[in-house]
């Protein structure tokens, strides 16, 4: 599913633009980043809590297809000018990570099932 | 000048995951039976058993640096190290009063109390604030707000499986501005940045832990200041293993 479509559908707020015709094929939650780098998929949306200027790093090497933090956190400004740099989308909710997982894994299920 | 070595991590009983035998004056009395000349306080976000620690350490053999150990934002440990207990009770001024862990008993959940005592390891109090929580305030902040105090800032066990920087930041940010970092040498040192002092030290939460890592300083006397140059290696001072 296209990312544009998935931040339409579950009212992500925009933090910093990205390549929004880029398709969400999985997802993965944890706010563990060196977790996240081995094991976090590529093409995957990654859902945090964490909004230190690494997260951008990490989901630039493993090919992520963006960043959702949630819990309507503030977010460093560092990270949001590596975000532009590296060409990572972001977005932000005032939700809580498992309830944005489980309805973005709602809207992932089809692909993530075919693997 | 001469090495002096130091112990710069060691919980007391205020630490929630430390034992209860940890008073300050059993760990100075061990801490000089280990031969050391130097140690650091640092309990999880509480400056509370400093004023005991730096008490019984008077006119004694070993020397007392007043610290804490920050969690920040993103559960990395930061131990902070001080000249002066004012200005480790300002530190946890500054996150107590920004709304961080806030009281609640729900440290009892871990198992055991947080313990303040005196000199005499009286019971002076119990902590109701729950020690083993994260700041709210990032990384950056933290080490902002240490070295704003003249302060210390340093990566605890930057290289392990939990609450480093590397467990949670997945990478070291070779622009972070930690003034040394602890290794436990779990993990490849090419992992760490070559710029940052390595350092070692026990992370003691039990008696017989303390000094079985240790790190020596050529340095003129056991003082925060004269430490401070060793870790910069100003002066001549310097880290000698």
């Amino acid at each position: 599913m296209k990312i544009a479509e998935i931040a339409d559908k579950l009212g992500l707020e925009v933090v910093n633009e990205g390549q929004w015709e880029r398709e969400a094929k999985c997802c993965y939650a944890s706010d563990m980043l060196s977790d996240v780098l081995a094991n976090g998929g590529e093409g995957c949306l990654w859902i945090t809590r964490q909004s230190h200027p690494n997260i951008v790093a990490v989901a630039a090497i493993r090919g992520m297809a963006g960043i959702i933090i949630t819990g309507g956190k503030q977010i460093n400004p560092d990270t949001i000018e590596k975000a532009g740099q590296e060409q990572v989308m972001i977005f932000s909710t005032p939700k809580q990570t498992c309830e944005l997982a489980g309805k973005l894994y709602m809207l992932l299920s089809n692909e993530m099932e075919r693997g | 000048m001469r090495i002096y070595w130091a112990d710069l991590h060691i919980h007391t009983c205020l630490s929630p995951c430390a034992e209860l035998d940890m008073t300050p004056k059993r760990i100075i009395k061990r801490a000089a039976a280990k031969g050391l000349d130097m140690i650091a306080v640092t309990d999880h976000n509480s400056a509370g058993n400093l004023s005991a620690a730096l008490g019984c350490a008077e006119g004694g053999a070993v020397a007392v640096i007043p610290g804490m150990e920050i969690t920040s934002a993103e559960e990395v440990h930061i131990l902070a190290l001080f000249e002066t207990i004012d200005s480790a009770a300002e530190m946890q001024r500054q996150l107590y009063d920004g709304g961080d862990f806030p009281p609640d008993a729900g440290h009892k959940a871990f198992g055991t109390e947080q313990v303040i005592v005196n000199v005499a390891d009286e019971i002076l109090g119990f902590e109701p604030r729950l020690l083993a929580g994260a700041s709210s305030k990032g990384l950056e902040d933290i080490i902002g707000a240490v070295h704003a105090l003249g302060g210390l800032a340093i990566a605890s066990h930057s290289d392990r499986e939990s609450f480093s920087v590397l467990s949670q930041l997945g990478f070291f940010p070779d622009d972070a501005m930690f003034d040394a970092i602890e290794v436990t040498g779990k993990k490849p040192d090419t992992l760490l940045p070559a710029q940052f002092p390595r350092l070692h030290s026990s992370d003691a939460h039990s008696p017989d832990m303390i000094g079985r890592k240790k790190t020596g300083f050529m340095m003129e006397a056991p003082t925060f200041r004269e430490l401070a140059m060793a870790i910069k290696g100003e002066g001549g001072r310097g880290i000698r293993g």
